[in-house]
């Protein structure tokens, strides 16, 4: 395989990684703001789904970091690489913070003297992608690099 | 015969090195002054050169010239008025693009130019190989390379400046601005050259283009001459907005075009451009902006949770030894009632105001905040105030009183005056205690985004309140402003927590003085006169409450609230601290909390008046003494107290009744 045909693909991976993360985020951010004003299933209990407008408000704006870069990647542009950074990067900051907050939670009721309980939910494990596009791209993330 | 003596002028954006190369070419025959009717310092030199004279003027530093500011006025004025010889550009090699915004203005001017190449050394040792040949010949303007700081290059500079001083009369460089743009560009010129004497004083062509950037300096200098009306008819009759962008941009495409040239190797494009291009999207900037901000509150009350727990446990063990080894009672009272509640009371929220200040140096350090001003100059600038105003009001999360004073920066003094006003709606650190406890008590899991509501309400306030001032008090345009982005950075930790300690060290400072005085006062009056129950209705604090109850009553505030109110004109801390001994909570937060909750007085509507009413009402006292200050009037002064009561009264007075139609009460 020569080196344009691996660019290329390259350039595919990058583009599918960005356009699906995208829709992802954007589906469930629109479960959990749909939870938020009472409505969906009740069958979204078991993907924790629970009403958090502001998560899903976040969900939303990660997805349309992800997805407004589709084009840029699409083009050959170096700009869509930034929208992928930047969209990993956050949705990594943003599972952090809820991540924390679920732990400060938990230490705080053990120092109340309470049982803990917590919900793993979207914000944290949707974080997964990101971090798989991480692992993937961790020392090809020079912006020098031209995507062609 | 004799040579004649050269005149010379320094221009160059900031920080570029003019300094450096001034000194090297004059050394110290310097003489410092004002330009005439302006603080714009003025500094000219000598320097005797191959048998000539030369005088050289520092320009003030500019990134553009187009008048936004006093510096750029001076400089265009100086280089259009004095006319000098040569005008030496100081290009920073490291950054091209940005640097040769200016230098196509300069080449617009039709001036003899010289390119001081400086800190090239820099730019190579990034890796960029800048072909000055090449350079020369795509620009037609000698360049030398120079580094300031050590003096290299200053001859060759000068033999560049002296072969160019003596070349003929010079032609003016001409940017093609795009089909549309030239003909209006061509019919102007038409209209001005009509008039001999501005024909004479302006290039026509740079003069049209100035005009259609809606260049108010450039239409002033048309004053009185025969085509002042016809030029200002067609000027009015263009959309200068998007003529302004537009020749921006072209002047940009060019550069864009050119470098690479003579550059192969300089990356127009930085690692921080590209990240700039989501953080600063038009679409994006604003929303990521915010989502950082609510993240950083919702983390100032969650992490913060557990601290909290430990240091109120710590105070009520203390308050449990003072009571039972303490004699007589009332100094038992004093120091567990007064000293440990008031102090204690404040000291509990010492997390959530290191946590907020650490987040916030992080942000600052990486280049974060930068970026957030830079995307609120749009929204700035629609209500009339610039992204300048954005950092005091970033400032004043943390602090109001050097937030106001930062508002120095900002030379439009109407700018100025408004962002001093509105300054104090952005609410400071002091005020966190107050939210994070009624946040807490009657919001649950929802805390952090209430709290976040209360800053965005603030901000919200401020927004409106700029555009009220801008429309009636201080009338007038906002001046656009040019604002550096530095480079992302990873921060260091250590240099985050030194800036979280300075700024933080504060409250702990005001706990243990203004607070702890006012703590002792309010000890005092909820325990005198003597026999009577601390705090309770019959004590001098309760009667001062009852006199302000009704006033208060339509915001669903009872005495008590009234008191703690009053006290927090202090220090908006000590509100905390007074609700405490008015409700007879003891000397732990978590009782407080519980008896806020028990009490058939509070509930969630009231407490979320309660929040927007300390957020907005009188400033502080060390505010309202800053604010005299700067703005040296007590009229404004007196207004700001004033307003922001009235305001404050309106807003809970409005969430209370609306809340209490809609079923919430």
């Amino acid at each position: 395989m020569g080196s344009g045909d691996m660019m290329e693909d390259h350039r595919k991976l990058r583009l599918n990684f960005c356009f699906f993360t995208g829709l992802v985020y954007l589906g469930f951010g629109i479960l959990l703001l749909l939870r938020a004003l009472g409505l969906g299933l009740p069958s979204m209990g078991t993907i924790n789904i629970e009403s958090d407008p502001a998560g899903g408000l976040l969900l939303i704006l990660i997805a349309a970091i992800f997805l407004s870069g589709v084009q840029d990647i699409k083009a050959g542009l170096r700009e869509g690489v930034a929208h992928m950074y930047v969209g990993i990067v956050l949705s990594l900051f943003f599972a952090v913070i809820y991540a924390l907050a679920m732990a400060t939670g938990a230490m705080e009721a053990w120092l109340a003297g309470e049982e803990a309980s917590y919900t793993i939910g979207p914000v944290i494990y949707l974080g997964i992608l990101p971090l798989a596009g991480l692992v993937k791209w961790r020392t090809g993330f020079s912006l020098k690099a031209r995507v062609s | 015969m004799p040579k004649r003596n050269l005149k010379i002028a320094l221009a160059g954006n900031p920080n570029v090195g003019k300094t450096t190369i001034f000194n090297g070419i004059t050394g110290s025959r310097q003489h410092v002054g004002n330009w005439p009717g302006v603080t714009v310092e003025k500094v000219i030199g000598k320097r005797s050169y191959k048998g000539r004279e030369i005088e050289v003027v520092d320009l003030p530093g500019t990134y553009s010239l187009t008048p936004y500011s006093m510096d750029e006025i001076v400089a265009r004025d100086y280089i259009l008025n004095e006319k000098p010889d040569v005008v030496i550009d100081i290009v920073d090699a490291t950054n091209l693009e940005r640097n040769l915004y200016l230098t196509t203005q300069l080449m617009e001017l039709g001036v003899h130019i010289v390119i001081a190449l400086n800190m090239f050394d820099l730019a190579e040792s990034k890796g960029d190989e800048i072909k000055v040949d090449l350079m020369e010949e795509y620009l037609e303007i000698p360049v030398a390379k120079t580094i300031g700081s050590k003096g290299i290059g200053i001859k060759d500079l000068l033999d560049k400046v002296l072969e160019e001083a003596e070349k003929g009369p010079h032609h003016e460089h001409n940017i093609g601005y795009g089909d549309e743009v030239e003909r209006s560009i061509v019919e102007l010129s038409r209209i001005l050259k009509s008039e001999r004497e501005i024909a004479r004083k302006y290039p026509a062509r740079w003069l049209s283009v100035k005009l259609l950037e809606g260049d108010e300096d450039a239409l002033k200098k048309l004053k009185g001459s025969q085509v002042e009306l016809k030029a200002t008819q067609y000027v009015k009759s263009q959309d200068l907005e998007m003529l302004e962008a537009h020749i921006a941009d072209k002047r940009y495409e060019v550069i864009g075009a050119v470098v690479p040239h003579f550059c192969v190797t300089c990356d127009t494009l930085t690692a921080s451009d590209l990240i700039d291009h989501v953080f600063t999207n038009k679409y994006l900037g604003i929303p990521i902006f915010l989502a950082m901000m609510w993240a950083a509150f919702q983390l100032t009350f969650t992490i913060a949770l557990p601290f909290m727990g430990l240091i109120d446990m710590g105070f009520a063990w203390m308050a449990e030894t003072v009571n039972g080894t303490i004699q007589p009672n009332w100094l038992a009272s004093l120091i567990g009632d007064g000293v440990l509640g008031g102090v204690g009371f404040v000291l509990i929220f010492t997390p959530n105001i290191f946590i907020l200040f650490f987040l916030l140096s992080i942000l600052e350090d990486s280049g974060y905040l930068a970026r957030g001003a830079f995307v609120m100059d749009r929204v700035m600038y629609k209500i009339g105030l610039q992204g300048k105003s954005f950092i005091p009001m970033l400032m004043g999360f943390g602090c109001n009183v050097p937030a106001i004073m930062a508002t120095r920066s900002i030379d439009d003094r109407k700018a100025r005056l408004t962002t001093i006003l509105i300054n104090p709606f952005v609410s400071c650190g002091a005020r966190l205690p107050v939210y994070v406890l009624l946040a807490g008590a009657f919001f649950g899991a929802a805390a952090g985004t209430v709290i976040f509501a209360i800053y965005a309400l603030g901000i919200l306030v401020a927004v409106l309140s700029a555009k009220l001032f801008r429309a009636t008090l201080f009338k007038g345009d906002p001046q656009p402003f040019i604002m550096e982005l530095p480079p992302y950075r990873v921060p260091t930790l250590k240099a985050s927590l030194l800036h979280t300690w300075d700024r933080g060290k504060e409250y702990l400072k005001k706990a243990g003085t203004i607070i702890l005085f006012g703590a002792v006062i309010i000890w005092f009056l909820a325990s005198m006169p003597w026999g009577v129950e601390y705090g309770s209705g019959d004590s001098y604090a309760g009667t001062m409450g009852h006199v302000l109850e009704p006033v208060l009553a339509p915001l669903g505030f009872d005495w008590r609230i009234a008191v703690a109110l009053i006290f927090g004109f202090v220090a908006k801390e000590v509100v905390v601290g007074s609700l405490g001994a008015l409700y007879g909570a003891g000397e732990d937060t978590s009782s407080l909390t519980q008896t806020l909750q028990d009490s058939p007085s509070m509930y969630p509507l009231n407490a979320f008046g309660l929040m927007a009413f300390t957020l907005l009402y009188t400033p502080c006292l060390a505010t309202v003494a800053v604010i005299k200050k700067e703005t040296g009037s007590w009229k404004l002064t007196i207004f700001s107290i004033v307003y922001s009561l009235v305001v404050a009264y309106s807003i809970a007075f409005i969430i209370f009744q609306v809340g209490r139609l809609l079923g919430f009460g």
